[in-house]
């Protein structure tokens, strides 16, 4: 059985090991669509996280048999083209939500606590010379009795509730799909949630409820002291519209992990900001401890195990 | 009745209002020793936080009738002097509970998240360079699973102890007094807790018990991909050896709030580790949220109404 890979440079070093016990398995880097074309020929079990799985891709693929995204979400899989030749896809959910939950907190406390202005006035020798035992230059902010909106409640967004309530924070929500399902926390409007929170933090998926979901009207109703974290996807906040806030204070703060183009272009206004210090980034990496990609290896295998 | 507080700058540019509300406050932002002694003329009610309480301040205060600790430690205090001369003495104690577990949590996940890396790498440009749309070669890991160590369960130690669960972490601890327990988690020895935590986190007081607590040969007994948190106070590790056990890869990081001396002095070890990237620090601040002062200068002033008796 021959097992291809088109983009296994998004797993980074960890050990296919798991996978490779299932067959002869062939890993690219990345490929071009012209390069996967060639590569899929012979191939009964494709692998892919981000690479477009189209009709051409499936025409040059005669002996495919299963397809297996290497993530969550299938945008990139035409699943009709695979259901008409009678291709199975498999996707992996759930193996990164530990993940993103601690690093939405590690995000959000570095925001609260400004932790990169105390390490750099450590690192500096500026405490050293400043003749205080402690540093009041700067208040920071308590995580405990403030109120956290939630927007898009589904496993991450319930994972990172209950631990804000572990901490102290209130926690309101924002279903983006309207179903409002979770009844542990009150459910709010879009603007109440934006109005009250001061930490809002986005899990929602992009789809047409959530593209460009906030705005500069949006983010003109948080508080001035509130901080915006972005976990779910790009495009779900307007980014220039975010970097303009808080360059003009407009809120105190922002994380993001996700952006509407991967990897962000040099020319992007994240990277323009007159004040980078109110920024906290990783780059798409939320998802991807070891243990999670370890996890997300195993059920690849298993998914190919299950066979067609 | 005149309120004099000898060092409040540490507390910062914070309101006295609750203090200036009882009397006629005079609030210094520093005193040396003798400006200490000359300042105290007059004083009623003493306030200080790190400033040495002796009994020649004694004898250059003698209408002094209370002396408040803004903080919880009165080490900076002789309080037998003070009851020998049948001077109260209050400190305010659990205003910074939560503030502190927060803090502590922001240098787990930081370590643990590695977040100072993947902030620079995506500031820098290096992330846009990169032409892959994540950055998966620098691994970081999971605290779910993971077991933390606590050192020491007082209030603080309980609350990070909660919060750790809360993120699914394993929870065992080790008592310094050996008066702390709380059947919810396990409680182990020393070289236990050294072994088999993978953060270890320390929320203990300075005593002789904790003095040089974790030396280096504490510190071969931790796991390399380990990391140590110190929250408590700064003479319960070996300095020099945290440094060396961090450069040297014997654990793979340390957080720093505390120092054994504040500030830091510009050629202490921790300024010229070999791997500044394995460091996260902040200037004792752990304490000192806002909100956290806040509530220590209503604790300072309730400290002086009920002293007074109203």
């Amino acid at each position: 059985m021959r097992i291809v890979f088109l983009d296994a440079a998004t797993l980074g070093d960890t050990s296919l090991a798991p996978i490779a016990r299932l067959g002869e398995l062939v890993c690219y880097p990345n490929s071009t669509p012209q390069e996967a074309r060639e590569r899929v020929a012979g191939c009964e079990v494709l692998i892919v996280n981000k690479i477009k799985v189209d009709r051409p891709l499936l025409d040059a693929a005669p002996s495919l048999r299963l397809v297996c995204e290497a993530a969550t979400g299938v945008n990139n899989i035409d699943l009709d083209a695979c259901a008409e030749r009678g291709i199975p896809v498999r996707n992996v959910a759930g193996y990164s939500t530990d993940s993103v939950v601690q690093q939405t907190f590690m995000h959000m406390l570095s925001l609260l606590g400004d932790a990169p202005y105390f390490d750099a006035k450590v690192k500096s020798g500026e405490y050293s010379r400043s003749g205080l035992f402690t540093d009041v230059s700067r208040p920071f902010v308590e995580i405990t009795g403030k109120t956290l909106g939630v927007i898009g409640m589904g496993t991450i967004g319930q994972q990172v509730a209950r631990i804000a309530t572990a901490f102290g924070m209130r926690v309101i929500y924002y279903s983006t799909s309207g179903t409002g399902h979770c009844k542990d926390y009150p459910s709010v409007s879009l603007e109440t949630l934006l109005k009250e929170s001061d930490v809002v933090s986005v899990h929602a998926p992009l789809n047409a409820r959530t593209s460009g979901l906030i705005g500069a009207r949006e983010l003109a109703w948080m508080k001035p002291s509130a901080f915006l974290i972005n976990l779910g996807r790009g495009g779900i906040i307007d980014e220039a519209d975010l970097v303009a806030a808080v360059d003009a204070g407009q809120i105190a703060g922002t994380a993001t992990d996700v952006f509407t183009s991967e990897p962000i272009p040099l020319d992007h206004p994240f990277l323009q900001a007159r004040h980078p210090e109110r920024f906290r980034f990783t780059p798409h990496t939320a998802w991807a401890s070891v243990e999670a990609r370890e996890r997300l290896v195993a059920i690849i295998a298993e998914n190919i195990e299950k066979g067609w | 009745m005149r309120i004099v507080f000898l060092d409040a700058l540490t507390i910062g540019a914070g309101s006295f209002a609750a203090l200036e509300a009882l009397g006629e406050f005079v609030g210094y932002g520093d005193s040396t020793p003798q400006e200490g002694l000359e300042r105290v003329a007059g004083c009623d009610v003493l306030i200080v936080n790190k400033f040495k309480v002796t009994p020649a301040l004694l004898d250059a205060g003698p209408s002094i009738r209370l002396v408040c600790e803004s903080g919880t430690g009165m080490n900076n205090i002789d309080v037998a002097a003070c009851e020998a001369r049948g001077i109260a003495v209050r400190n305010v104690a659990a205003y910074s509970t939560a503030t502190v577990a927060q803090t502590t949590f922001m240098h787990i996940l930081s370590l643990l998240g590695n977040g100072l890396h993947f902030d620079t790498a995506v500031k820098s440009g290096a992330y846009s360079r990169s032409k892959i749309l994540t950055e998966v070669f620098t691994p970081f890991s999971e605290a779910a699973g993971k077991t933390l160590g606590i050192v020491g369960l007082g209030a603080i130690g309980r609350q990070v102890a909660r919060i750790g669960r809360a993120l699914d972490m394993q929870v065992i601890y080790y008592s310094t007094t050996g008066q702390h327990h709380d059947p919810a988690y396990e409680e182990v020895d020393l070289d236990g807790l050294l072994r088999r935590s993978d953060v270890l986190t320390i929320h203990a007081p300075m005593t002789d018990r904790t003095r040089g607590l974790i030396g280096a040969k504490q510190l071969s007994c931790m796991k390399p991909t380990a990391f140590l948190v110190n929250m408590g106070r700064g003479g319960i590790v070996v300095e020099q050896d945290l440094v060396d056990a961090v450069d040297r890869g014997t654990i793979a990081g340390a957080a720093v709030d505390v120092f054994t001396r504040e500030p830091l002095p510009l050629d202490h070890p921790y300024l010229h580790a070999q791997h500044p990237e394995r460091f996260r620090f902040t200037p004792h601040i752990g304490w000192g949220s806002e909100e956290a002062r806040t509530r220590l200068v209503e604790g300072i002033a309730t400290n002086i109404r009920t002293w007074m008796g109203c």
